[in-house]
């Protein structure tokens, strides 16, 4: 037998199957040419190649529940380098049975949402169906009559291999076929770290069967139309697979949607974008499916798609896939599999399904009450992989409250067998030990059967145990290999270079949320940069000196921040030095706390949440950079000495990665738009900001000597002092400042210049048929224009007994027709209508 | 008896609805009990689309939506429907409560696998201990089903006050219980969940009554409304309708829409509308004897 260098530390416990290793103590063959191309590589070779793959996947963001709405930070998704390796003979016998168990359950879901007679004829009872919360009326009958029609398009299935070598199965996934974005990441990652070893072992790819996926896809669609309009509906950001949903949409080139993207018109699905409507043919739907329509499936869909049911019912619109076959992901289902195999498709189940006792059944329950400390027992109704209960892992009074449960309701428990899951070498970061591993593959319909995919999401975890069921259970992932005894075919789902290809000036529709969220983006990257600078103005002078004669424009930027809301009004007094040092932890609170969302530490939050929504608009290096300052930022600064000290210099570096961010957008950044909506929100924000600004701060100061500290401190936070030295070699000067920081377009941080950058942005917007006039945007925008540039500087810094009237009211002026320009933007372009709601005859008496 | 149905509701807003989806359970079902001879739903303005379907229960229910702005709605329902007059309940046939439910944890009939559906929890009716032990008095062991039902029917009769401010159509069943109030779908509600609780069969029926006019005067218009009963499964007996409210049966004054598991299945109107402002709503139902 060879001997292979690294699996020294490589021992499988006796009581489960060992993948590596056979029964006479040798490699299995399939795994001798992977464990010798990893063993040339040696351990500080694979330590690299780890790491490699570790900063890869950190920098394609993938992670499990990134910016949920959980208490827990996103999750970064752990990969093993070392795969997991099947050979192809056995391969092919597991997808004949995952084919087949895919094609089964499609059958019984077109019977049970039709004729039913599997209900009449008692193979199954009719109380798993009518008992069970999933099996919804409004999906019955919903895409055919008479159940020729297939439901299921898209399967998922979990897989472990018991002591004996034969593999079980754990669990269906038929309606959240989670984790093959995340098989498909694994592998992506993986080739990049050992691309020679993937060759040379004849891995099969993984990309034919995403071309079956499209395929499929593409025939669902019943309008005639050689290109069919294909988006994936994803529960958005906050989803815990929102990473792998933008993965997906922008491997297979499918719009990225959440519900309230689309609309039902005419019975018809379309996609709302800034230039209108658009129709949908067909939708890859990655939300649980009692939540797509709030019209028919009412208290439990809030959200969704109103009248979605209906377009799906009329064959307008496909849904992959059809609602209603979700109801096999609860193992209630499994006992009976078996028997509906033989009754339907005529064979035997080729993978069975674990041991599972319904307790409804009077001997399945003795016989689970009897056996209970061998069992895992689980809600029967739901979703199979969530609330286990590994009894052995009870206390004699858990255990008794359990038969209890059990006993006054037992139609809502199963009881499964407890798998020892078989184990596969796993690298630790020096060595390799044994993990113990199950299997999330897939099969998507083709014609009268399913392709299954020669690959799969391998979860791994150091116990033999029961592992959740979940893309995200267990320790870690790893990429399966498929050794082919073949040479395996090149193919990519990217055209070949041979192909001609059209030149194309525009991406895809952008969505009305889109452009939304990047509008929101623009505003929140330029709001965290102002308020870092007013910050940090404030605290280097706090640090500095914090005497109050000398220092006028300390409360004065006080009151800035103030009327930002940031901290309480009593702070703003000429006698500051009294409020020392609560204002110091003030300070530190309005730029570090969590809980305020009006912080720098709550707008970067919003940040980068906002930037998550749009990840597959914005460049991987600005993704990359907002995460940066996200990350950097949370990070909690300890009570020190010097928290002043200690805050200025996270502002410093939090400013400097916030204009490279900005760099990167105007640099980055193809103008369409995108980048037009993003750049306006930036633009309107610095409006907002500089009037502030100047509002709070200098023009209600009455006795002008002072003003002059307080102009210093205003070129500071508008980022214009050497600007200011270059060009007047004098102290600040109230005309010359407002010159330069309102009205003077050709600086690029002057409210005079956003104007104009904006007025061409709204030029180019998409616009309403011919009509010659000007839209109402276009017209506020050029009002805005002409004040400023009409404005006369002499004026304006005319002094009163109550401050600069002038300015004041100039300003405010500006303020509100940038305001009303925002408020019709959105309403024009961002929302096509507002938020649904529901009518019934609820507020009346009935009967 | 001959009936002339009209029920209109009517939908004002302060602002221009923009879009709309609705379904409707407003056709009359027809059954052995009574025969829907004519029906028209006008709906005003025109919608956008509209399509009537029969649903999983054997329903008919109209989808309607609307793209165009409106900010009044009216939708009219109007329809004659024929009800027999007869009783056909002869308690000698009944068949015991016990052997009904001990026949329907194992189906073997049509009847009985139908019957299954109406078995289990659904979205508005949850098995509770409470409702169990409420309804175990009505039902000593051997009993005549309908007898019991009877029964149980006059005690939710007797212990519950009608009292159309307690409940809106959301409150849940376990505060009906303990508030002992509340309206006709509560009491139907309620009703069911005891029966299924004991492993009986009971759906929802949605529809009308007649309310009968003092002597001498007409029937005022507008003054009956949406009225809900339910139908109890009874072995070879078959269905029996129960109105708890009234505590009767519910034979000739009794018009049947629709029948489900439970008030969802069967809503009258509802609908998901966007834009509208603040809205008012109306209804109205006529029910006189042609």
């Amino acid at each position: 037998m060879e001997a292979f260098s690294i699996a020294g530390s490589y021992q499988a416990p006796d009581s489960v199957f060992d993948e590596l290793i056979d029964e006479s103590g040798r490699v299995r063959a399939h795994w001798i040419e992977a464990m010798r191309g990893l063993s040339l590589l040696d351990a500080a070779g694979l330590e690299g190649r780890r790491l490699q793959a570790h900063a890869l996947l950190h920098e394609h963001g993938v992670t499990f529940n990134a910016f949920g709405n959980s208490p827990s930070p996103s999750r970064p998704w752990k990969l093993d380098i070392l795969p997991f390796v099947l050979n192809v003979a056995e391969w092919r016998e597991l997808s004949r049975g995952i084919a087949q168990r895919a094609r089964l359950l499609d059958l019984i879901a077109r019977d049970l949402y039709g004729a039913r007679e599997l209900l009449r004829t008692g193979l199954i009872p009719p109380a798993v169906v009518y008992s069970h919360p999933c099996y919804q009326q409004a999906f019955r009958h919903l895409i055919s009559e008479n159940g020729q029609t297939p439901m299921l398009h898209l399967y998922g299935i979990e897989l472990a291999r018991s002591v004996d070598g034969r593999w079980w199965t754990m669990a269906d996934r038929s309606d959240r076929t989670y984790g093959i974005g995340y098989a498909l990441e694994n592998r992506v990652v993986q080739s990049r770290s050992m691309p020679n070893l993937i060759r040379s072992c004849r891995v099969e790819r993984l990309a034919p069967f995403f071309m079956r996926l499209q395929e499929t896809l593409s025939g669902l669609a019943t309008r005639a139309t050689e290109y069919p309009h294909i988006v994936l509906l994803s529960d958005g950001p906050a989803s815990p697979v929102y990473f792998e949903d933008q993965y997906l949409a922008r491997y297979l080139g499918y719009t990225l949607v959440e519900c309230g993207d689309l609309a039902v018109r005419n019975d018809c699905v379309a996609l709302k974008t800034l230039d209108g409507l658009l129709p949908v043919d067909v939708i890859l739907g990655r939300i649980p499916e009692h939540t797509i329509d709030p019209l028919e499936l009412g208290d439990s869909s809030p959200n969704g798609v109103p009248g979605l049911l209906q377009a799906v019912r009329r064959r307008n619109v496909a849904l992959v896939n059809t609602p209603g076959t979700g109801l096999f992901e609860s193992p209630v289902f499994m006992p009976f599999l078996r028997d509906l195999c033989r009754e339907l498709l005529g064979e035997d189940l080729r993978i069975p399904s674990i041991a599972t006792w319904w307790c409804r059944d009077d001997d399945a329950r003795e016989f689970v009450l009897a056996n209970l400390q061998d069992l895992v027992v689980k809600p029967a109704f739901r979703y199979s992989g969530s609330d286990e209960i590994v009894v052995s892992d009870l206390d004699s009074t858990e255990r008794n409250r359990l038969r209890d449960d059990i006993l006054a309701r037992p139609s809502d428990y199963v009881a499964q067998e407890k798998m020892q899951r078989s184990a596969a070498p796993a690298w630790t970061g020096h060595e390799i030990h044994a993990c113990h591993v199950g299997l999330r593959t897939f099969a998507v319909s083709c014609d009268d059967s399913f392709q299954v995919m020669p690959g799969a999401l391998v979860r791994s975890a150091s116990d033999s145990g029961p592992m959740e069921l979940s893309i995200s259970g267990g320790e870690g992932s790893k990429d399966a290999w498929v050794i082919s005894d073949q040479p395996v075919r090149s193919v990519s789902l990217l055209p070949s270079p041979d192909t001609p290809i059209a030149i194309r000036r525009s991406t895809s529709q952008l969505p009305s949320r889109a452009a939304d969220n990047l509008f929101w983006l623009g505003r929140h990257i330029d709001r965290a940069e102002t308020s870092a600078r007013l910050l940090r103005a404030i605290a280097e002078r706090l640090a500095g000196e914090g005497g109050s004669a000398n220092t006028p424009e300390i409360p004065a930027l006080l009151r800035v921040l103030t009327a930002e809301n940031r901290i309480p009004e009593r702070f703003v007094t000429d006698d500051f030095t009294q409020l020392r040092p609560e204002a110091d932890e003030l300070l530190t609170a309005a730029v570090f706390d969590e809980n305020e969302s009006n912080s720098l530490r709550g707008t970067i939050t919003k940040l980068a949440w906002l930037a998550s929504t749009v990840r597959d608009l914005i460049s991987n290096d600005t993704w990359r950079t907002i995460l940066r300052i996200d990350e950097s930022f949370h990070l909690r600064v300890e009570a020190t000495e010097t928290p002043l000290a200690d805050s200025l210099d996270r502002l410093d570096s939090v400013i400097v990665e916030l204009a490279a961010c900005s760099g990167l957008i105007s640099d980055g950044m193809v103008r369409g738009p995108a980048w037009r909506f993003l750049d306006m929100g930036r633009r309107m924000e610095r409006c907002f900001c500089t009037i502030g600004l100047l509002r709070h701060s200098v023009i209600r100061e009455r006795q002008l000597p002072q003003t002059r500290p307080i102009l210093d401190a205003l070129l500071d936070v508008a980022d214009c002092r050497s600007m200011y030295r270059a060009r007047y070699l004098s102290g600040a000067r109230l005309v010359a400042v407002v010159d330069l920081i309102v009205t003077d377009e050709t600086n690029p941080r002057s409210i005079g210049h956003q104007l104009t950058v904006l007025s061409n942005h709204i030029d180019a917007l998409p616009r309403d048929g011919h009509t010659p006039t000007l839209t109402v945007p276009q017209k506020l925008i050029r009002s805005a224009v002409h004040e400023m540039r009409m404005a006369d500087l002499d004026k304006l810094c005319l002094s009163t007994d109550t401050g600069f009237d002038n300015m004041d009211r100039f300003l405010n002026s500006i303020s509100a027709i940038v305001s009303a320009l925002s408020d019709h933007l959105t309403r024009r372009y961002l929302v096509h209508s507002g938020a649904p709601r529901q009518i019934t005859d609820e507020e009346l008496s009935i009967g | 008896m001959r009936y002339r149905i009209t029920h209109i509701t009517q939908y004002e807003s302060s602002e221009p609805v923009s879009v709309c989806h609705n379904q409707a359970w407003l056709t009359p079902r027809s059954s052995d009990r009574q025969v829907c001879c004519s029906h028209q739903l006008k709906i005003c303005p025109e919608p956008s689309t509209q399509f009537s379907q029969t649903d999983a229960f054997g329903n008919t229910v109209t989808r309607f939506s609307f793209n165009e702005g409106y900010t009044s709605l009216k939708v009219c329902a109007a329809s004659v429907v024929n009800v027999e007059n007869h009783t056909g309940h002869n308690g000698a046939s009944m068949p015991t409560w016990d052997s009904v439910a001990s026949a329907l944890r194992n189906p073997q009939t049509a009847d009985e696998l139908e019957a299954m559906e109406f078995c289990f929890d659904s979205p508005r009716i949850h098995n509770t201990v409470k409702l169990a032990g409420y309804a175990r008095a009505a039902f000593p062991p051997e009993c005549s089903i309908q007898d019991a039902v009877v029964d149980l029917t006059r005690r939710i009769h007797a212990d519950f006050e009608y009292d159309p401010r307690a409940t809106t159509v959301t409150t849940p069943m376990a505060e009906v219980m303990s508030r002992r109030k509340g309206v006709c779908q509560d009491f139907a509600h309620l009703e069911i969940g005891m029966l299924r609780s004991l492993g009986l069969a009971a759906r929802y029926v949605s529809g009308y009554v007649r309310t009968h006019p003092p002597e001498g005067q007409r029937c005022l218009v507008g003054a009956d409304a949406s009225h809900a009963w339910l139908s109890v499964y009874c072995g070879e007996a078959g269905w029996i309708d129960v109105d708890p409210t009234n505590n009767c049966f519910a034979e000739a004054d009794h018009i049947m829409v629709a029948w489900g598991r439970d008030y969802s299945d069967v809503t009258p109107l509802r609908g998901v509308y966007t834009g509208g402002g603040r809205h008012s709503l109306s209804v109205s139902v006529e029910v006189v004897v042609i």
